[in-house]
């Protein structure tokens, strides 16, 4: 038995009901074969880095459970096959960190993913301030850091064209030793 | 060029708190450029030991869609 953590995102387009049944799915699913839950914890509706599979935003979970390795991969797969879910990953988990174990409100749910935003801008406050105006007002964030790119550009690309060449290959080599890992 | 000496001391050689998470989303983003980049060792004087643990916790970042890979993504 080890102590893992599981993240995984599930779309923004999935209504509540049926997103907590993905939730309460796996959870059974590494129940039955053995698991132990310490703690699920809900970010709840964040804004993606980037778009996947045409969603912005997404609604993450995290796992805390202990379990016997064997039962991780039938889980990957079950989660591979289900659409609703953007991405997952899996690690060996270094502790639950007070930091990163924390909840949107989960009772009121319902209010923050029927009606707009801002209902929920209360619940994750804490944890992204500056994301959650981003949230609220997308569109007019979005332009600003975009001027702010377009002003940096040209000095991060005369720094970086020396080290361009090596990089990809470094990354692309780094990567794949995740994979194996997760 | 003056400023690359100046830089030497590995800041969380310095600092042992820092924890490499892939979650430690704000700290994290001090070590990318607006774009998306990663911040080059030779540019924040990180030491090599902890260059891996913050590129390892950025990529992991980024498959998460927690940190952007390029700055155009954002749209």
């Amino acid at each position: 038995m080890r102590t893992y953590e599981t993240t995984f995102i599930i779309s923004g387009a999935v209504s509540e009901t049926n997103r907590e049944a993905i939730i309460a799915r796996y959870e059974k699913q590494l129940t039955d074969n053995g698991a132990e839950f310490k703690r699920i914890a809900r970010w709840g509706k964040r804004q993606l880095a980037y778009p996947i599979n045409k969603q912005s935003r997404g609604y993450y979970v995290i796992y805390y459970y202990d379990a016997d390795p064997a039962i991780i991969n039938p889980m990957h797969r079950e989660m591979d096959l289900n659409e609703q879910i953007l991405r997952y990953m899996t690690l060996i988990s270094d502790g639950i960190h007070p930091d990163y174990v924390r909840d949107e409100g989960t009772p009121d749910e319902s209010t923050t993913t029927a009606s707009t935003p801002v209902v929920e801008k209360v619940a994750s406050d804490d944890t992204v301030a500056s994301e959650t105006t981003e949230e609220t007002a997308s569109d007019e964030t979005v332009e600003t850091v975009e001027a702010a790119a377009e002003e940096s550009a040209p000095e991060t690309t005369d720094e970086s064209d020396d080290t361009a060449s090596e990089k990809p290959a470094e990354e692309a080599a780094a990567d794949d030793d995740e994979k194996e890992v997760e | 060029m003056l400023n690359r000496k100046r830089v030497k001391i590995c800041k969380f050689c310095e600092n042992k708190d820092f924890d490499f998470n892939y979650k430690n989303e704000k700290k994290l983003r001090y070590f990318i450029t607006d774009r998306g980049k990663i911040i080059p060792r030779r540019m924040s004087g990180t030491c090599a030991k902890h260059q891996r643990k913050l590129t390892t916790a950025i990529k992991r970042a980024r498959y998460m869609a927690i940190l952007p890979f390029t700055a155009e993504m954002i749209r």
